[in-house]
């Protein structure tokens, strides 16, 4: 538990969250939604990845797209799924801020930019706070 | 009265604290370098540079303070990113905070 991860994201108070990892700025929300610690993805600083087909730009469509070029399409339910991994998008007024990838437990995890993992029950414990609200909720097959 | 010196650490440690903790959960430079915090701080131009490098050794946050430096002297000592397989670049960010802290004291600067 830290006051200071509650204080940015007040709906994670007294809903179990639990950190997972220590900070660490070798990767970022996007690269651990995606399931991968190497490399960071992003396109603002040299040295992040961004595939060269999707746009440079903080668009929440852009990073849907992003994810759809990893095989994932848009889905209804948050809920567990067998056979399926999902991410949750976040967008505070049309940029994307975060994105959060289910655990097989049917928990969340979320690694907050340079900070620390966290996993959380839904992907609203994160809504309500600097990372504004789910966009949706995207599904690709499990391999 | 404060001196001048004094009244510009103040509003610095104001600004830089601000900044830290409003965008610290961010990874991405469009929120940290969109504040209005970051931008009064590039504003105060070169003499907070010596609290910066101050700032950049306590070693607390990633791509912050290497955006104020580069923002405020238009330098780029940081080191080009390693190669990886399939493409891939890694981004030392601890050899970048040592780059600048080794600019700085190139340039003369005393923190």
């Amino acid at each position: 538990m830290s006051t200071e991860i509650e204080a940015a994201f007040p709906n994670l108070a007294g809903s179990g969250y639990e950190i997972t990892g220590a900070a660490t700025t070798d990767y970022n929300c996007i690269s651990w939604a995606n399931g991968t610690t190497t490399p960071r993805w992003g396109y603002q600083h040299p040295g992040d990845y961004w595939p060269p087909e999707i746009p440079r730009n903080q668009r929440v469509e852009t990073l849907m797209l992003l994810f759809a070029t990893q095989g994932y399409e848009i889905c209804d339910s948050d809920a567990r799924e067998p056979g399926y991994e999902k991410i949750a998008i976040y967008a505070f007024v049309g940029q994307f801020t975060h994105a959060a990838r289910q655990l097989d437990n049917g928990q969340w995890t979320s690694k907050l930019g340079f900070r620390e993992v966290i996993t959380h029950p839904t992907p609203a414990s994160l809504t309500g706070g600097i990372y504004g609200n789910i966009h949706c909720i995207m599904r690709r097959p499990i391999p | 009265m404060p001196s001048q010196t004094t009244q510009l650490q103040t509003a610095f440690n104001q600004l830089a604290a601000q900044w830290e903790k409003e965008t610290a959960f961010h990874s991405n430079s469009y929120f940290i370098t969109n504040h209005p915090a970051y931008r009064q701080i590039i504003e105060m131009g070169d003499a907070i540079l010596p609290l910066v490098f101050k700032e950049l050794e306590k070693g607390q946050t990633a791509i912050h303070w290497p955006c104020v430096l580069k923002a405020i002297t238009g330098a780029d000592p940081a080191p080009p990113p390693e190669p990886l397989p399939a493409g891939f670049v890694a981004l030392d960010i601890k050899a970048i905070h040592q780059s600048w802290l080794q600019w700085g004291r190139e340039q003369g600067y005393q923190w």
